[in-house]
């Protein structure tokens, strides 16, 4: 958790979220999932996201980190 | 709203109770209500020795199957008030669930995957059987139902309530210490004390009906459908019942209009298209919306509120009916040392505070399983697709698909009751507040299962140190009668189980409550411990 630790004013149940990139290769997964979105269309994309959001949720497990990542989603959303 | 074929089992209205003119009838406990939950506590009290008077402005056992999943939990409750050998006799063993989406099967669960427990996961009977031997053990108990009278009026004092009393022949007037209220969703007693019910009404509509067919494919199992092909875009239910009736639950739209979709014409065409043909007939058919609510307390002076008249949930999960008894179980046994002096006020607090936890348990988990059957937005019917999709393909998805948590009991772990573990334990499966697992063991009398043992006493479950002395049969606690259980003494670990679920070792013990949930265990206990656990479990401190 080096240089990953709340120094601001994000309220706490999201405050234990990491802040630093734990991507291997933040580029790539970017440019992966825009052509998964790009070639599902509009309706399809909802569908995929769907199902990325409940296989990326139970590789997390933790319900401290799920919901924390539901309420910082939700902030600008 | 309801059709019912089958020839009921009347009553005849009760007599009058001889009361001199003017006055009134004076009795510690009133009932009021003879269903599944009033009829509980009726025969814990009777067993209790606690005289009561049982109000039932009906002339017989409920109309319709209603209830028809009874859980283990509520079995070994029934089989402790000695009501459950008709109901296990008559009723549909079952433990097995399947749930589809579409045509496809998803997944299949066992809700009891060990052995080792008397009591089966589940029977489905019908509510007006399970009333039937309810009624017949409190009258074997000497015990009655007021059949046919109504109460109508109900005035409380701070210690007492004034009840008038409707019957055919007249009307009478009943003061009693207590009044527990066990009418059900339309209570009167609820009504005339101006309490409503907080929560949330579903604007899903249901239709519920029992068919009785000799020829089926079905197995005793508890079928669910997503969308199924034979009812476009909702939830089917299915489960079999004695006498070769099946309960099937249809999902209806939120603007389906109930006196249409009864019907019996147009309910036969749906009921044909699930089954695939034509060889059933109609015995009950009802419309209902979910409804998730609650009183904010069920205990009002001398007034207390049991089952339907304290709480509601959607039937999806069969947490309504156990949940109500699991209510009589808990008041019942504090009940009765209130009226004898042996408990502090603070026990019927802790009914309170118990039951309306379980109560709210009960309710997230019908509002999540209603929220998961019926989507609100487009979207979140997108995710609720998707999360069935990948349930086909993935297991862990499996975990995500809700058609109704099934009743378990309900851990009371923040009981005031308890007496909060001092030792480590390697699991929570029987930490304070947990209700106790059964086990088959041998004593002195021949085979008998555990709960057996836990007869309705406060009861010491220890594994003695050979070290030390055992204490005695019984040991008592400001004049509370606790039997001791030695293992060893008073019972074999015949299969090993019992040492193993309680994790047993020399010195240790458990303090179980009448209504056998833990309320303090050690590694090592001492006669001191024992004392405290047990007066915290009174009340007392």
């Amino acid at each position: 958790m080096t240089g990953d630790q709340p120094t601001d004013d994000r309220p706490p149940a999201v405050a234990f979220l990491h802040d630093a990139s734990r991507f291997e290769d933040a580029d790539a997964f970017y440019a992966a999932l825009v052509k998964k979105l790009d070639a599902a269309g509009d309706d399809a994309a909802v569908r995929f996201l769907c199902r990325l959001t409940l296989v990326l949720a139970n590789e997390i497990g933790r319900q401290e980190t799920l919901l924390a990542a539901l309420e910082l989603a939700a902030k600008k959303a | 709203m309801s059709s019912d074929n089958r020839a009921r089992v009347q009553f005849a209205a009760a007599p009058l109770p001889a009361i001199a003119a003017g006055g009134a009838e004076r009795v510690p406990v009133v009932i009021a209500g003879a269903g599944l939950v009033g009829l509980t506590l009726a025969i814990d009290l009777t067993l209790k020795g606690v005289p009561i008077v049982l109000l039932e402005k009906r002339d017989a056992a409920g109309e319709g199957s209603r209830s028809i999943c009874q859980a283990k939990r509520t079995l070994e409750i029934w089989d402790r008030l000695g009501a459950a050998p008709p109901m296990l006799a008559r009723g549909i063993t079952w433990k097995t669930g399947r749930v589809f989406h579409r045509d496809r099967l998803l997944y299949s669960f066992d809700l009891l995957p060990e052995s080792g427990h008397k009591m089966p996961a589940f029977i489905n009977l019908q509510q007006f059987y399970v009333e039937e031997a309810l009624i017949e053990r409190l009258t074997a108990l000497g015990g009655c139902v007021r059949w046919c009278h109504e109460l109508s009026h109900v005035e409380p004092h701070e210690n007492h309530v004034s009840i008038g009393v409707t019957t055919p022949a007249g009307s009478y007037r009943v003061d009693t210490d207590w009044l527990i209220d066990c009418e059900g969703v339309r209570s009167h007693v609820r009504r005339a004390l101006g309490l409503e019910f907080g929560g949330e009404i579903f604007p899903d509509k249901f239709l519920i009906c029992d068919v009785k067919m000799r020829r089926s494919d079905f197995p005793s199992e508890r079928w669910f459908w997503f969308e199924p092909p034979f009812h476009s875009g909702q939830t089917a239910l299915l489960h079999r019942q004695a006498d070769d009736v099946w309960r099937i639950d249809l999902q209806l739209s939120p603007d389906a209009d109930p006196e249409t979709e009864r019907q019996p014409a147009r309910v036969t065409e749906r009921i044909r298209r699930m089954l695939g043909h034509p060889e059933f007939s109609l015995e009950w058919v009802s419309v209902y919306v979910f409804q998730c609510r609650t009183l904010e307390r069920y205990v009002h002076g001398p007034i207390v509120f049991a089952g339907d008249s304290a709480h509601q949930v959607s039937p999806f999960g069969a947490r309504g009916g156990n949940g109500g008894v699991q209510d009589a179980d808990n008041l019942a046994w504090k009940l009765a040392r209130l009226i004898a002096g042996r408990g502090s006020p603070r026990l019927l607090e802790s009914y309170d505070s118990e039951r309306r936890a379980a109560a709210l348990e009960n309710i997230l988990n019908s509002t999540r399983a209603t929220d998961f059957m019926s989507p609100k937005t487009r979207t979140s019917r997108i995710l609720r697709d998707q999360a069935l999709e990948l349930a086909a393909e993935r297991s862990f998805a499996r975990a995500l698909v809700n058609p109704g948590r099934l009743s378990v009991a309900a851990h009371l772990k923040d009981s005031p009751l308890n007496s909060p573990d001092r030792d480590p334990w390697p699991s929570a499966a029987l930490a304070p507040g947990s209700p106790a697992l059964d086990a088959p063991t041998h004593t002195p009398g021949g085979k008998r299962w555990l709960l057996e043992s836990l007869a309705g006493a406060f009861t010491l479950l220890i594994h003695p140190d050979p070290k030390e002395r055992t204490p005695d049969a019984h040991v008592a606690v400001d004049g509370e009668r606790i039997d001791v259980l030695a293992l060893g003494r008073d019972v074999e670990d015949s299969a090993g189980l019992l040492a193993r679920r309680y994790d047993l070792t020399p010195g240790s013990g458990y303090l179980l409550r009448p209504d056998q949930h833990v309320v303090a265990r050690w590694r090592r206990w001492s006669i001191r411990d024992v004392e405290e656990a047990a007066r915290r479990a009174l009340g007392k401190i």
